[in-house]
């Protein structure tokens, strides 16, 4: 039941669920629908690449290089295991299972990106919340670079009639057709 | 020039600047109720290059064979320190009456899209966001300027503009021309 299709975009991000934290994954963006993943690749990435610069440091330079080892380490580690994330999430989007959560593009209503300072503006965090119909707001923090963009671009390629207003991007409700 | 001085800014980010897909300039962009504007500064540059050997100068009497660490953290910290620098000197030199920085009247602006470059199946990509004045002229911001775009759109929503979204990107529907406009 995996869902191998090549989404339109990727982005490693923390989930929230009405504001909860629900854990690390990697949302995807399909043409008819948005999803997301939890997967922590990452954490181990970290882990592994921390234990192979305290190797390389040891090797080469004969001393174990204090912090500067496992904040390189985590760095590296971050990179790989994002681009890892973002590899395997597609592969593990099952359908009813505890890790997926799908979200039909259908049932969107508003979108917008709470923005928060963080260090005199120096690291900004951003999470694009997607709200749908029946209220419930995904919230989706990370690098989300134009993933609020894309998401209303792939509503407009299903005709819905997506509007900027101060607050945010409106999705204007479907409207009430036959068998609709 | 009390206009400059009245206007609040809305957001900076640093990000290199093209126009019609040439000239690329290292600077800021900065979004105000009423334009975007674009200010050359190089301070993040400077911190990319003085950022290492500052920190290499600083753990050599301790760990003289961390050197390849130091560097990149220097790196790292250098462009941090820079990236503030230049938002702070962009604000400033804007206030001051913004001369020699491009000036983008959101008036005039009439669309909004991303251009996505990727390499490696798509695990790393470049993006630019793209905005298109009524004359033609796209100018181009490269860097983390993702939700920028969705920012103009919210505040020419706020100036009264329509703005929709389109499978290409964001869509501003032009202004009525009223008498005297």
């Amino acid at each position: 039941m995996t869902d191998r299709i090549k989404p339109i975009r990727s982005e490693s991000t923390f989930f929230r669920l009405d504001g909860n934290r629900k854990g690390k994954g990697v949302v995807l963006l399909y043409p008819d629908r948005l999803v997301n993943v939890k997967i922590y690749v990452e954490y181990v990435c970290w882990f592994v690449m921390v234990l192979i610069l305290d190797v390389v440091a040891y090797r080469v330079f004969h001393v174990i290089a204090s912090w500067l080892v496992p904040f390189s380490g985590i760095l590296l580690g971050g990179l790989i295991g994002r681009a890892v994330d973002r590899w395997l999430a597609p592969g593990m989007v099952a359908p009813g299972a505890g890790n997926t959560t799908i979200i039909p593009l259908d049932e969107i209503s508003s979108l917008r990106t709470d923005r928060s300072g963080g260090l005199a503006g120096l690291f900004p965090t951003e999470t694009v919340v997607v709200t749908t119909a029946d209220g419930t707001e995904y919230g989706f923090l990370g690098r989300t670079g134009y993933l609020q963009a894309d998401i209303a671009s792939a509503l407009a390629e299903l005709g819905r009639d997506v509007r900027a207003t101060p607050l945010g991007l409106a999705v204007t409700p479907r409207a009430l057709g036959d068998g609709a | 020039m009390e206009m400059a001085e009245s206007a609040a800014l809305i957001r900076s980010e640093s990000a290199r600047r093209y126009v019609d897909g040439r000239m690329g300039r290292w600077g800021v962009v900065l979004l105000y109720p009423d334009r975007l504007a674009s200010v050359n500064v190089r301070a993040e540059l400077w911190g990319c290059f003085f950022g290492p050997v500052v920190m290499i100068a600083a753990g050599w009497p301790v760990t003289e064979d961390g050197g390849a660490f130091h560097a990149i953290i220097g790196v790292l910290l250098g462009s941090t320190i820079g990236r503030l620098i230049d938002r702070r000197r962009a604000a400033r030199k804007m206030a001051a009456g913004g001369a020699g920085a491009t000036i983008i009247p959101l008036d005039r602006i009439d669309s909004l899209r991303t251009d996505r470059t990727t390499r490696w199946s798509g695990q790393f990509a470049v993006e630019t966001l793209v905005v298109t004045t009524t004359d033609g002229t796209e100018y181009g911001f490269r860097g983390r300027v993702g939700s920028l775009q969705t920012e103009i759109a919210g505040t020419l929503a706020g100036l009264g503009r329509e703005v929709r979204a389109t499978p290409l990107g964001l869509a501003v529907t032009p202004q009525p021309v009223r008498n005297g406009a």
